[in-house]
């Protein structure tokens, strides 16, 4: 346990520029754009900007005077300003573990300090698994933890900028919203969700990372990228019915959005077909509630199975490729 | 402790029509320090891949009584390896490195490596990229001394260092690692380095071992003669292994010839090993 923790660390210290400045860097732009737009809003009226940014102003003109269920809505919706939050810190996420991953089994064969990996006691199952673990469930928590943050000051600080011009009643009623408080529950509820859609994705990239022997993100991308084109030119060329479609939605287009928070939604029963939380109109129990209803699909099962494999080969490969010694 | 460390019984590596190494047979004894010699090529990193159990081989071998195929994990507990310079994480720093290294293996002393590392000028929050050849020398041999391991493998450890680094890496092995409860296996080109601190000697030629030996029995089977000229064709008549010559006089090197018939040429003298080498390589690369 010492040791898998002690190997944690590690990826952790070769990967700080990815697990935890660029979700710091991401959310404090995030931060600096809307102090921004809520400085500037607070030069005329806030309330009245924000009505007609969610489409609620029925005269669209300023209200000075602000009947109480305005300030109402408008705290429901700043409680739900955590889910846009998320998205670019989501994306971030997904792009870094996609570098993260084509370079995991490579960039220490390249630059040779594998030699020095493998002069310790530590097995080439536990070194992959170790960075496995740290792409589903750190860097996740990490992105979780930021985009919540910055979601809640953001929100905090567009409620307090409206009582300062009056509208007393936003602040204590997005204290009040049970939303605003379950949201970090949901979130976290969500990341071993994520972790197993997320599995496939990273197993192939991890494989192809431990087998090339140069231009690992090339084969990793172009592989699949050239079978789908390849199969989607002999079906125009010969008229022929090869599965290119099904390749590219179950294929391609699962290797690289499984790396997507909420892409599971796109196997979601009524949900399907649009990738994103849909926080707008869903409440976040019923997300979270959707969310595990995918685990039940023969698509995230059969991911898992050919993930499994991808992982037994990466470690083998580990192992044994001549030039990784 | 008289088990051997190594034991290797027709020991080859075939990649596809290439052979690497062609039956090598070998017995290292615990409290030896052996180099392992041979020009670019012959098999040497071939070799020791094998012992460390990096790659598959054909034949016996047994490193420590354990395949190292199927038991590296194990086996890593008690060897350690310093292959070649600079195969540090560049990202690394002085204490991160500690930190592992104490965090995976069983029989650091964080205490050791710290004593080693207050006597060079390495700092715990320094990055691998910032550091000389030298430096990140001196700190993967900081971590591999405080590790109390059996077998120590070293692939030409001091490749691209100075001088001054070189001489400290010997004589720190030497003075602060070495005793009778552990082996060390060298390669490296600089024979005249660590001729001084072998005891026993290997050469490998074309993925064969052409001479295996204690220095001891070196000394006693290898005669360099000092000849002067008219004594030349009475010392080629006796079949020396080589010949060259200098400032008028030839010197021979002899195997295994009689002292006393050989003293009456010249003056006797023990060859290096570098001398030794090239007598016994002639003709690797024509």
């Amino acid at each position: 346990m010492k040791r898998f923790a002690t190997l944690l660390r590690r990826e952790f210290q070769e990967h700080k520029g990815g697990l935890l400045w660029a979700p710091l860097v991401v959310g404090g732009l995030m931060l600096g754009f809307g102090g921004l737009v809520l400085g500037l809003g607070a030069l005329g009226d806030l309330l009245w900007l924000f009505t007609v940014g969610s489409g609620m102003c029925i005269n669209c003109q300023p209200l000075s005077v602000e009947p109480e269920a305005f300030q109402l809505d408008e705290a429901a919706n700043l409680s739900l300003m955590l889910g846009p939050t998320l998205m670019p810190l989501g994306l971030t996420l997904a792009l870094v573990l996609l570098f993260y991953a084509v370079g995991s089994l490579y960039d220490d064969r390249r630059d040779r300090s594998v030699l020095f990996w493998k002069s310790m006691p530590v097995s080439d199952a536990a070194t992959v698994l170790s960075k496995l673990a740290t792409m589903l469930l750190v860097a996740p928590a990490i992105a979780a933890a930021v985009g919540l943050a910055v979601g809640m000051l953001m929100a905090l600080s567009a409620a307090l900028a409206l009582a300062a011009q009056g509208a007393t009643a936003v602040l204590p009623a997005l204290l009040a919203q049970p939303d605003f408080h379950l949201a970090p529950l949901a979130v976290f509820a969500l990341l071993p969700v994520y972790a197993l859609w997320a599995l496939p994705s990273l197993a192939w990239f991890m494989a192809v990372s431990a087998w090339a022997r140069r231009a690992p993100f090339l084969w990793a991308t172009g592989l699949p990228l050239g079978v789908g084109i390849l199969l989607s030119w002999q079906e125009e060329m010969f008229d022929l019915q090869l599965g290119g479609g099904w390749f590219w939605e179950n294929v391609v287009a699962r290797l690289f959005g499984g790396l997507l928070p909420g892409f599971w939604f796109r196997f979601a029963g009524n949900g399907g077909g649009s990738v994103g939380p849909e926080p707008e109109t869903t409440g976040l129990p019923e997300l979270v509630a959707r969310s595990y209803a995918t685990l039940g699909e023969p698509a995230l099962w059969s991911g898992l199975v050919v993930g499994a494999a991808l992982l037994a080969l990466a470690i083998r490969l580990r192992r044994w490729r001549e030039d990784a010694a | 402790m008289s088990t051997p460390i190594v034991t290797a019984r027709g020991l080859a590596k075939r990649y596809g029509r290439r052979t690497a190494i062609d039956g090598i047979d070998l017995d290292i004894a615990p409290g030896r320090i052996v180099g392992l010699i041979g020009p670019n090529g012959s098999g040497k990193t071939t070799t020791l891949k094998a012992l460390l159990g990096l790659i598959d081989f054909e034949g016996q071998l047994e490193v420590l009584g354990l395949d190292p195929r199927r038991h590296r994990d194990a086996l890593m507990q008690e060897v350690c390896f310093i292959a070649d310079v600079a195969v540090l994480p560049r990202w690394i720093r002085v204490r991160e490195a500690i930190d592992f290294v104490a965090g995976v293996h069983p029989r650091f002393s964080r205490a050791k490596c710290e004593a080693f590392l207050a006597q060079t000028r390495l700092e715990p929050g320094m990055k691998v990229k910032q550091m000389s050849k030298g430096m990140i020398v001196q700190l993967h041999l900081a971590l591999v001394m405080a590790i109390d391991a059996r077998l120590l493998v070293l692939d030409e450890p001091t490749l691209g260092l100075d001088i001054l680094y070189r001489k400290q890496f010997y004589r720190d092995l030497l003075e602060r690692y070495f005793d009778e409860g552990r082996t060390i296996l060298i390669t490296t080109h600089q024979v005249e380095e660590v001729e001084h601190i072998l005891t026993d000697l290997l050469f490998l030629r074309e993925g064969r071992l052409v001479l295996r030996a204690s220095m001891d029995e070196v000394g006693e089977r290898f005669v360099e003669v000092e000849v002067a000229a008219e004594q030349a064709a009475a010392a080629r008549a006796l079949g020396p292994i080589d010949e060259r010559s200098g400032f008028g006089r030839s010197i021979f090197l002899f195997d295994g010839q009689p002292r006393e018939r050989l003293a009456a040429l010249g003056t006797l003298r023990t060859p290096g090993i570098a001398d030794l080498f090239v007598a016994t390589m002639k003709g690797s690369y024509a």
